[in-house]
């Protein structure tokens, strides 16, 4: 049902000043037709002094409950509300077994949870739908195709009208111009179908993430900071990606376009052989953004 | 075997601004105020330098803001630490902060800012009392979720600043108003804003929202000997 790449290296800046890796994945078969993903990017400031432990509990605790979660999304996924009370439980057991752990590592009167803290990032993919969900900085972006439909009147026996539509930024874009014919002859009104493949934020980012701000799982109140949303209709590529990968890059846009050019090269070179690429890839964005990276690229079929 | 190329485009450094705001008014003319600001400031570049080559993740921008009479740019474009010279300040006039804040709110919006930056660092430098409507200014640039986010650091020069306006600009318990009543004392703060405010800024550590938090943390304190006082001169 899916194939992937998943990598994870640690920062250029960390490896000067000797700070382990922050990052953390988890990836998790549940069974044919239920994948979980769970990416994860601990603080690493001096007050989140433990959140390479935070982060590795994240991933794993995420895909502890969403295995044992799995049949209650599948009843849900169709009704909007009950589906919010599913995530809401979901996430409530991620945030409780997540500080139990840190609990019972420390002691039971701890509550500097923030010395943890973690953003958290996950890819429910099921074979008729995926889910998102996402609490703090990084990217889910999905690459997704797209009809390019041209079509062209004649206006005249030396003037044509071409139309073009297409989607862009998830929205469909209608384009019209005239074309001289420089030579006589019939024009026929004709449709062209090119597959375009878009990509777009599979979870739309919080507009007051600057300033390497985020939102964390060791907030007061985590659930206000949570996003999710679902796919029926699924893309072809979906990458989850720790924020060391996009800050490399001058906007969102341009990481965008990072995203269109792995799912065009998997499609060229095959999954196996961009695996053996990608870490010197994710080697050279940490060289621009100094931060740790995980990056998983994953195929659906 | 064919190399496949890299996916994407261009890869760039975060930009990090950091700006000078100079008080340049009369008063700085007095007892070498002016000369010893100007030199603080050069002497501080080198080191300045090497920290932005320490961080090549940060693309450091320096600009300078000059208030007296009103508020200008004094070096206004962005501009990287190796082509980065300093241009003399002159004094003369009053102390319109409040404009020099205005000034600056003006490019600490989106645009210009690009949310890929790193956390500006603003150093504001005054030995006085501002003469014009402060507050509305300071309001502007604190209002901003860039102004919000920069790591602000005010410098007393003489025992005639307002610290409280100073203490307003930086709006954080945890840093202090540095007050300098000495050339050497003035070297000193300028080159930990310069550096170590500036590593800090620099780096890619993330914090949680309403935190007070900077790049790496809490800010080290440069060392403050308060014994030697024989040393002060203004």
């Amino acid at each position: 049902m899916v194939e992937y790449i998943a990598h994870k290296i640690i920062g250029s800046k960390h490896i000067k000043e000797n700070i382990v890796c922050q990052d953390a994945y988890c990836v998790k078969k549940i069974d044919e037709n239920n994948y979980i993903f769970s990416v994860a990017d601990g603080h690493g400031s001096s007050k989140s002094y433990k959140s390479h432990i935070g982060s590795q509990s994240a991933v794993d605790i995420s895909c502890k409950i969403f295995s044992e979660m799995t049949e209650e999304i599948l009843l849900n996924i169709k009704s909007k509300e009950l589906l919010d009370l599913t995530i809401t439980r979901l996430f409530n057991k991620i945030i409780k077994e997540w500080k139990d752990n840190i609990i019972a590592l420390e002691n039971e009167n701890f509550n500097d949870f923030i010395a943890y803290g973690t953003t958290l990032l996950n890819v429910f993919i099921n074979k008729n739908f995926v889910l998102y969900l996402q609490i703090g900085d990084g990217d889910i972006v999905s690459v997704k195709k797209n009809i390019n439909v041209i079509k062209r009147k004649v206006l005249t026996k030396r003037t044509i009208i071409e139309e073009k539509y297409f989607f862009e930024d998830n929205k469909l874009i209608k384009s019209k111009k005239e074309i001289r014919i420089k030579s006589m002859g019939i024009v026929k009104k004709t449709d062209f179908k090119n597959p375009v493949f878009i990509p777009y934020q599979s979870i739309q980012k919080r507009i007051d993430y600057i300033a390497n701000e985020t939102a964390s799982l060791c907030l007061k109140n985590p659930i206000k900071y949570l996003d999710y949303s679902i796919e029926f209709n699924k893309p072809e590529m979906i990458i989850i990606s720790t924020d060391g990968y996009s800050n490399a890059y001058g906007s969102q846009q341009k990481f965008f376009d990072v995203c269109k050019d792995y799912y065009k090269l998997i499609k060229e070179y095959g999954i196996s052989k961009i695996d053996t690429e990608v870490e010197s890839w994710m080697r050279e964005a940490s060289n621009k953004s100094g931060d740790d990276i995980t990056f998983i690229s994953i195929i659906l079929k | 075997m064919t190399e496949i190329k890299r996916p994407g485009g261009e890869m760039v450094s975060r930009p990090l601004h950091f700006i000078f705001l100079a008080d340049c008014s009369g008063s700085m003319s007095y007892d070498g105020k002016m000369v010893a600001l100007n030199n603080a400031i050069r002497e501080a570049l080198p080191h300045m330098k090497s920290v932005a080559d320490e961080n090549p993740n940060a693309q450091v921008l320096v600009r300078a803001i000059k208030f007296s009479n009103g508020a200008q740019w004094h070096i206004s474009q962005p501009t990287e630490m190796e082509n980065f010279n300093w241009i003399d300040l002159q004094a003369n006039g009053g102390t319109d902060l409040g404009k020099a804040f205005e000034l600056l709110s003006e490019q600490l919006k989106m645009p210009p800012m690009n949310d890929r930056a790193l956390p500006p660092v603003l150093v504001l430098i005054s030995d006085g009392q501002p003469t014009d409507d402060y507050q509305i200014g300071l309001q502007k640039v604190l209002d901003l979720p860039w102004g919000k986010k920069a790591v602000r650091i005010s410098i007393a020069i003489g025992d005639d600043a307002d610290t409280s306006v100073l203490e307003k600009f930086v709006n954080n318990p945890e840093i202090p108003v540095l007050q300098a009543n000495s050339p050497e004392m003035l070297v000193k703060y300028i080159k930990w804003a310069s550096t170590v405010v500036l590593k800090s800024a620099s780096s890619p550590a993330s914090q949680t929202p309403n935190s007070n938090q900077t790049g790496n943390g809490n800010i080290p304190m440069p060392n403050v000997d308060t014994n030697n006082n024989s040393a002060d001169v203004w």
